[in-house]
């Protein structure tokens, strides 16, 4: 990936205000944001400093109060079937098999169902013996492999990822932040995830957005190109990464 | 296998109390179960018997059907439209605690001695019940639940088929089993008034000729029938919402 890589999201000025009868919440306040094809951005900040609603935003579920969101070249005004989402509960139905979860979204948009295609995209994601099981059999990682499967079944551009990880203990966490680095770099997707956890942040994101809240803004974009790389976990330029991203959020948090 | 099993615990404890009770009131108050059960199978060869049988199953099905029909869509739709649902709740909060029986003669005025006047006042009382649960569960679909189905395309259409109903169902099941308890219950009031056939008819007709055992035969009568309810929509349950029974 390059520099001069087209921008596939652009965020312009967005500023979203949730107005109730008596009160008006500022949650995010003049994001500028871009995310190149083939790029990996992270979200970082505390709770409540507005990185859900961007990433809603992006996903078309949310619309920005101020502002402009492009895809493409062009404004975003809806949900867009390029673009995947991964939710942090997973999302899945109880009452759908996996292999009728998998399925949703051709079901939905009255595609023919490839049941080769399905077989594979269950296989790659390691969770092809459960195909006939329901979501509450499976265990925290399986079931996000299944939200995975899900979103990359309609051959989005983007995937779009909100805390996927965070319920998830250390070493099912870090099989899958390898997981979704292979699925990105094999269909060359973009990536844009939210997470609170460090190290996640400096493995998977080339660019690691750092946000303070009320109002939600931007308050630094740290370069990281070395995520990605296979062995970048156990290098040392991650830990001093980690250092970086630690010491930024405790000044943000200050 | 064991749900059999437990049935016929159940029962037997409850026989061997009764009749204990039985011995202590005096069998003329209080009949034992030997002298009841002979009753009721005595008639039971009757075809008279199984004609009220019949016409109580046809009423409280009719009404379990007209509520179910008429209750659920609405609970849906007041469950996924907020809005409606403000308007609407003043109206439902305020008739849902009025006793819907002491309307009885109002219905039987307006839909007739029949069985329409019998069904309809029994579809009354089951449509809050069916109502409320429903549009309780509705409200319950989460909001993760909703951006999952937007954000694979869907539209208000695919949320309703593929995550507010099948979600509810559950709900759905819970309020009919309630309603079932209470339309066995309302159901001997209904039959009380201008008709002779029915389960209701066949107790209030023996209270008539202080014929105990025809009583305590009606009341077991009853008892069945609901258990009967009670299981078939058990089994729907199983078979329809097979991924909550996991």
């Amino acid at each position: 990936m390059t520099d001069s890589s087209p921008d596939l999201i652009e965020v312009r000025e967005v500023s979203k205000i949730y107005r109730s009868e008596d009160s008006a919440v500022e949650a995010l306040a003049s994001i500028d944001l871009s995310v190149r094809q083939d790029e990996s951005i992270v979200l970082v900040g505390p709770s409540g400093c507005g990185k859900t609603t961007l990433l809603l935003m992006l996903a078309g579920l949310e619309s920005a109060t101020r502002g402009r969101v492009f895809f493409s070249g062009r404004e975003l005004d809806g949900r867009r079937r390029e673009i995947g989402l991964v939710l942090q509960d997973y999302g899945l139905f109880p009452w759908k098999t996996v292999r009728r979860n998998i399925e949703l979204g051709l079901v939905i948009r009255r595609e023919p169902i490839d049941s080769d295609k399905v077989d594979a995209m269950l296989e790659e994601l390691d969770i092809a013996d459960k195909i006939d099981l329901f979501p509450q059999q499976l265990s925290g990682g399986q079931k996000q492999r299944v939200a995975l499967g899900r979103a990359l079944i309609l051959n989005p551009q983007l995937l779009l990822l909100d805390e996927p990880f965070a319920a998830l203990d250390t070493l099912t966490r870090e099989r899958l932040q390898d997981l979704v680095l292979d699925v990105c770099r094999s269909r060359r997707l973009s990536m844009v995830m939210v997470t609170h956890n460090i190290p996640e942040a400096v493995r998977l994101g080339e660019k690691i957005v750092v946000m303070t809240g009320q109002p939600g803004r931007i308050t630094r974009i740290i370069e990281n190109p070395m995520a990605r790389n296979t062995d970048y976990r156990a290098s040392d330029q991650f830990y001093n990464m980690t250092r970086i991203l630690r010491r930024e959020l405790e000044g943000g948090n200050a | 296998m064991r749900k059999y099993f437990q049935y016929i615990l159940t029962l037997a404890g409850l026989f061997v109390v009764w009749q204990i009770v039985s011995m202590i009131i005096g069998s003329y108050a209080l009949p034992g179960p030997v002298t009841v059960l002979q009753k009721l199978a005595d008639d039971a060869r009757s075809f008279q018997y199984w004609r009220h049988i019949g016409t109580s199953v046809y009423r409280i099905t009719a009404a379990l059907a007209i509520a179910f029909v008429i209750a659920v869509p609405l609970g849906l739709f007041l469950g996924m439209s907020p809005r409606t649902d403000r308007l609407a709740k003043p109206l439902i909060y305020l008739s849902y605690p009025i006793p819907k029986i002491v309307l009885l003669p109002i219905v039987l005025l307006i839909f007739g001695l029949g069985d329409m006047g019998k069904i309809v006042m029994l579809a009354m009382i089951l449509f809050f019940q069916l109502l409320i649960t429903t549009r309780d569960a509705a409200r319950g679909v989460s909001r993760e639940a909703r951006y999952s189905l937007f954000s694979l395309g869907g539209t208000k259409r695919h949320l309703f088929r593929h995550v507010v109903w099948p979600s509810c169902l559950p709900a759905v099941f819970t309020s009919l089993r309630i309603a079932t308890g209470t339309v066995v219950a309302v159901l001997f009031f209904v039959e009380s008034i201008s008709t002779r056939y029915g389960m209701g008819f066949y107790i209030l007709d023996a209270w008539g000729r202080a014929d105990i055992p025809q009583i305590f035969a009606g009341m077991i009568s009853l008892a069945a029938l609901g258990v009967i309810l009670y299981e078939s929509f058990d089994i729907m349950e199983r078979i329809f919402c097979r991924w909550n029974r996991i």
